[in-house]
């Protein structure tokens, strides 16, 4: 088995005529990790892995593979595996085909590529099916042939782009935990693309989180989760999504010396305290059965709350919280970045200091 | 009862387009069929009843096999090369490269010509003399060419006609059926590392089987029955050099007016078609991935 390569962008740029694409990517892909590449549809994710895979030129910057500059290189130079979004199954070719389609290209003697193909079938349990066209399989059969024709190489390095958008609910969580266990057992590097939060956070042990051809931050999904470094990584990750708060919702808290930043407070973290600093009007309570999200008004400024078990509140009430200083994300507006600003932390958390 | 009138519904829908069908294909068809079993009236003998006699006729006569055989060469000769220079024409055209439009409708030209103002061009290439191939070659100082007037040459010419006629025309279909394969197969192919050469091998050609299947059954049909260029070019001559099937049928309808003999030339037109294109169906069946 090879063990995985590291990727590396630096300052990639890519644009069509006018559309901008990538911004001047710079991005360093660790060996043998799972990376997710998470953001909004339009972002630049796709581009970011279909420049990585060698199906994009890169307008300018260099991209490297292991020690290797592969900028210049085709796909088929760049020894990468990918799975489409539509899968890209050969309609005319038998599961069996499909699997090994790489693997007869490059020549390899009949005996190892039917071992290769037998052992790649026992794993994503595909044994049945090996003679039928992929027309006459599901949808999650499908998927499992594309990772099939993605692993049976056992390439350094694979790429994903969102394999799980076709799939209903249920099968998305069972093959979410089929893909991870496959990455970990093969030991390949993985670079994942998505738009959904959940998967990026539970599978990967790297996010790279992307804005309008950007990377607004790279961490674990924990790292990203306890210390957002942006108001727009904040606000991505987490449902429902972190309050951003102007200082004037916190009134007499804080003053005019705190203009120019914006606060953050998940909505998980408020917790009740009759004697709590921070103060809101309750205009709404929607009961979720383990915890009650309530809406207020804080000065002004709209605040969700997720508040534990069934706390039935009136609209009009006036709730008081306290926040632990951990939980409390101050971001400068004019740098778009994450201060440090234990003064400012301690006058909010109120009821600890 | 709501299943009658649903039967009843569905006939009278089907009705006009039966109706014409029986009255210019099938009727017409069966007519032929009956004369071919008639001798032809002539003058004040009427036409009686001849069994096979215009068939042991057909057998005995050297011009039908004659043309039957030009007709195999003419086919042999024509069908694969329009279909490899409509498919590569195809390929070529459904690349990105600068003027595309310009060379798909430069390419495409041929087929809107109708085929009597096409044999027009090319006689004014094969003219004898002051044509264009001549000219050319005059600079180099060969010899003057009859390609047209030479019984072993004049059927060539017809053909080099043909497939510049149908090459445009059948690349349509290769050009619309290229378009309908996802450009993730090819990509999905490339990262799996194979060339532009396996990749039209393996997935490419092996998508356009259909439409393959569709031409090849319509250059079939139409080797049998384009012959207009016949008149302008050649008039099957020299010596019925280059007359085809279909053309020696319009000689002898309507310029030896022996009708009956042209029905029985007829039926086995009818015949060979429907063989061809049973058989290829059945040939082709097996490889032909119909999504
Ligand atoms: N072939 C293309 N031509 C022009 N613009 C493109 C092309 N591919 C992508 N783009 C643009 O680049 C941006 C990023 O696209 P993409 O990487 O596909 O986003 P996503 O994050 O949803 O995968 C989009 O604004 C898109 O319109
Ligand atoms: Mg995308």
């Amino acid at each position: 088995m090879d063990q995985g390569k590291s990727i590396t962008l630096q300052n990639v740029r890519k644009a069509w005529g006018e559309t901008v694409s990538l911004r001047g990517i710079d991005l360093e892909i660790l060996a043998g990790q799972f990376t997710a590449i998470l953001g909004p549809s339009g972002c630049g994710k796709s581009t970011s892995l279909r420049v990585i895979a060698g199906l994009e030129d890169v307008t300018s910057g260099r991209v490297l593979i292991g020690d290797q500059d592969v900028t210049a290189m085709s796909p088929a130079q760049r020894n990468l595996s990918m799975v489409f979004q539509s899968y890209a199954l050969f309609p005319h070719l038998s599961v069996a085909e499909n699997i090994v389609f790489g693997l007869k290209v490059a020549r390899m003697q009949r005996q190892e590529r039917l071992a290769r193909l037998a052992e790649v079938a026992e794993l994503l349990e595909l044994t049945p099916y090996l003679d039928r066209k992929p027309a006459a399989l599901s949808g999650g059969q499908q998927q499992r042939v594309a990772l099939g024709r993605a692993v049976v190489s056992r390439r350094p390095v694979c790429l994903m782009d969102e394999p799980l958008s076709n799939l209903d609910a249920r099968l998305r969580d069972e093959m979410r935990r089929e893909i991870r266990k496959l990455q970990q057992a093969l030991g390949f590097t993985m670079v994942y693309v998505t738009h959904d939060q959940t998967e990026a956070i539970t599978m990967a042990d790297q996010v790279v989180l992307m804005n309008q051809g950007q990377i607004e931050q790279v961490a674990t999904p924990q790292q990203i989760y306890a210390a957002p470094a942006t108001p727009f990584a904040a606000r991505f990750i987490g449902t429902p999504p972190m309050n951003l708060l102007p200082p004037s919702a916190f009134g007499a808290l804080l003053d005019k010396r705190s203009e120019g930043v914006q606060i953050g407070v998940r909505p998980e973290v408020l917790s009740e305290d009759r004697h709590g600093a921070f103060a809101a009007t309750v205009r709404s309570a929607e009961f979720l059965g383990a915890d009650t999200l309530v809406e207020l008004d804080a000065n002004g400024a709209p605040l969700l709350a997720k508040l534990a078990g069934n706390r039935s509140v009136l609209p009009g009430e006036e709730l008081r919280f306290s926040v632990a200083p951990s939980d409390i994300h101050v971001f400068d507006v004019a740098s778009n970045g994450r201060l440090d600003d234990p003064a400012l932390v301690a006058r909010i958390a109120g009821a600890q200091a | 009862m709501q299943r009658t009138r649903q039967w009843i519904h569905a006939w009278l829908l089907l009705l006009p387009a039966f109706v014409f069908l029986l009255a210019f294909t099938h009727v017409p068809a069966i007519t032929t069929l009956w004369n071919s079993f008639w001798t032809t009236a002539r003058g004040r003998r009427p036409s009686r009843w001849a069994g096979l006699d215009n068939y042991d006729t057909l057998i005995a006569d050297p011009v039908f096999w004659k043309v039957l055989v030009n007709n195999i060469w003419f086919a042999i000769g024509t069908i694969p090369t329009s279909i490899v220079i409509a498919l590569v024409m195809a390929v070529w055209v459904n690349q990105k490269l600068a003027g595309r439009g310009f060379v798909r409708m430069a390419y495409f030209t041929p087929t809107v010509l109708p085929m009597i103002a096409v044999a027009n061009i090319w006689m004014f290439f094969y003219t004898p003399g002051f044509g264009l191939i001549d000219q050319i070659t005059g600079l180099f100082g060969m010899a003057q060419s009859n390609i047209l007037g030479q019984s072993d040459t004049a059927l060539v010419g017809v053909m080099i006609v043909t497939i510049w006629k149908e090459a445009g025309f059948f690349m349509i279909f290769y050009l619309a059926a290229l378009q309908t394969i996802p450009p993730s197969l090819i990509e999905a192919a490339r990262i799996e590392g194979a060339g532009p050469w396996t990749i039209f091998r393996r997935v490419t050609f092996p998508l356009l089987m259909p439409t393959t299947l569709f031409v090849s059954v319509n250059a079939v049909v139409n080797s049998f029955r384009m012959v207009d260029h016949i008149f302008i070019l050649t008039g099957g001559g020299p010596d019925n050099a280059s007359s085809l099937l279909l053309f020696y049928i319009y000689e002898v309808a309507f310029r030896f007016w022996d009708t009956a003999y042209a029905a029985t030339l007829t039926v086995v037109l009818l015949a060979i078609l429907a063989a061809l294109a049973i058989g290829q169906f059945f040939f082709f069946d097996r490889k032909v991935h119909y999504k």
